[in-house]
């Protein structure tokens, strides 16, 4: 019995850890039953206050970068940055979410580059897209540096800037023209630094940071877990169908 | 020269320690399963101008052709917990295989910090536990070393 008892202990830990790490993977929205709950008093205000702010705030680059139905109901404007890792990801996500949703959702992309450590070609890369974007292909070098960022983020500014031509070359642009509007584009500077200033206005200190319908940001889990951005863009489809079947007047009040 | 035969004498301290570091085992498992899963789920928190991004777990030091480090931990920490448990039990030829690998596992443990520390720039709290946990290991197998030889 003494000589079986540490494989018995030992077979024990091993399904343990399995079962343990299965359970673990498998938890996930475990609180989004409370998304609406929390609307305290408090919240409300504050999402008051970040409307009144977002009022206030400058516009960005006009136009934007925009993908879906321009007059669609739902909206999601991000700000990201090409080095953020948590950007990529979502970048990932709301590819799934224009599956699903399609034409129903506009989309906007801002350029929120930070100024940390790591992020050395973030602002670069932003000048690349939108250098792209000058020659009509925003988004294909948008996902080229998404899709790509573990590579062009360690290298070095001169190599990340030779990186982001060779994607310029496959994306099939004119590369003469490419290399100048990113170094020393002046559209390419302005619209980025309008991008910055929005964010900048909105107060936000994290990337990706989403405005859902110009009305609230997106919370951290609900950036991160696909399931609760679902939730969120499915409890707003619901709120832009109900007002005019029932209470078209009081619907100021109601929330 | 009688060190391989002194197993004998020292009977009750040698157990005790490779029972600790069994248990100590399963915090480094707990920890890496609790990585390994993050890896896999892929939810990484935003990055924010204080904190900056998570660059540990996701920095390209953090996965070996794709496996990620902290399953390869994690299996490590299992063959550690079983190797010290056996030993604990009687079975002290393996405590030898141990601390090899403990050894090694130190070793590697004290590269990855020094990538956080000077090549990546940031540290990540679970993976400092788990160097912890390493230490810890190869503390224990040094400690019943210099028992072993009073």
């Amino acid at each position: 019995m003494n000589k079986n008892l540490p494989i018995f202990i030992i077979v024990i830990v091993l399904i343990a850890a399995i079962i343990g790490g299965v359970a673990l993977f498998r938890n996930q929205g475990s609180g989004p039953i409370n998304s609406n709950s929390n609307n305290s008093n408090k919240a409300t205000k504050q999402a008051a206050a970040f409307i009144d702010v977002l009022n206030k705030a400058p516009q960005g680059a006009s136009p934007a970068w925009t993908k879906g139905d321009p007059a669609a109901k739902i909206t999601l404007e991000e700000f990201a940055d090409f080095s953020c890792p948590t950007c990529a990801n979502f970048h990932q996500t709301l590819k799934e979410i224009e599956k699903s949703y399609g034409q129903k959702i506009k989309i906007t992309y801002r350029h929120f580059p930070l100024q940390i450590k790591g992020h050395e070609n973030s602002y670069n890369a932003a000048r690349a897209a939108e250098a792209a974007g000058v020659q009509g292909r925003f988004w294909e070098m948008q996902n080229m540096l998404f899709s790509n960022q573990k590579v062009w983020t360690v290298q070095s500014e001169n190599d990340a800037r030779n990186t982001f031509i060779d994607y310029a070359k496959s994306i099939g642009i004119d590369v003469e023209k490419f290399k100048e509007d990113m170094t020393n584009g002046q559209v390419t500077a302005a619209r980025v630094a309008s991008d910055m200033n929005r964010g900048k206005a909105l107060d936000l200190n994290s990337t990706p940071s989403v405005i859902l319908n110009g009305s609230r940001l997106l919370s951290n889990e609900e950036v991160i877990k696909i399931d609760l951005l679902r939730q969120a863009i499915e409890s707003e489809l619901q709120k832009s169908a109900a007002p005019p079947a029932s209470n078209s007047n009081s619907n100021q009040n109601a929330q | 020269m009688s060190t391989s035969n002194e197993n004998l004498n020292s009977t009750s301290k040698v157990a005790i320690i490779p029972l600790l570091a069994a248990l100590v085992a399963l915090v480094g498992l707990g920890d890496s399963i609790y990585l390994t899963v993050e890896h896999y789920k892929n939810e990484i928190p935003p990055c924010s101008i204080v904190q900056g991004c998570e660059l540990v777990l996701t920095s390209p030091y953090a996965e070996v052709y794709g496996v990620p480090l902290s399953l390869l931990g994690a299996l490590a920490y299992f063959i550690a917990f079983a190797l010290a448990l056996l030993t604990a039990f009687g079975n002290r030829s393996l405590w030898k295989i141990y601390g090899i690998q403990v050894i090694l596992m130190s070793l590697f443990t004290a590269w990855l910090t020094y990538l956080q520390a000077y090549v990546i720039g940031a540290f990540c709290q679970f993976c400092l536990l788990s160097a912890a946990t390493t230490f810890t290991l190869l503390l224990l197998f040094i400690v019943s070393k210099l028992f072993r030889t009073k």
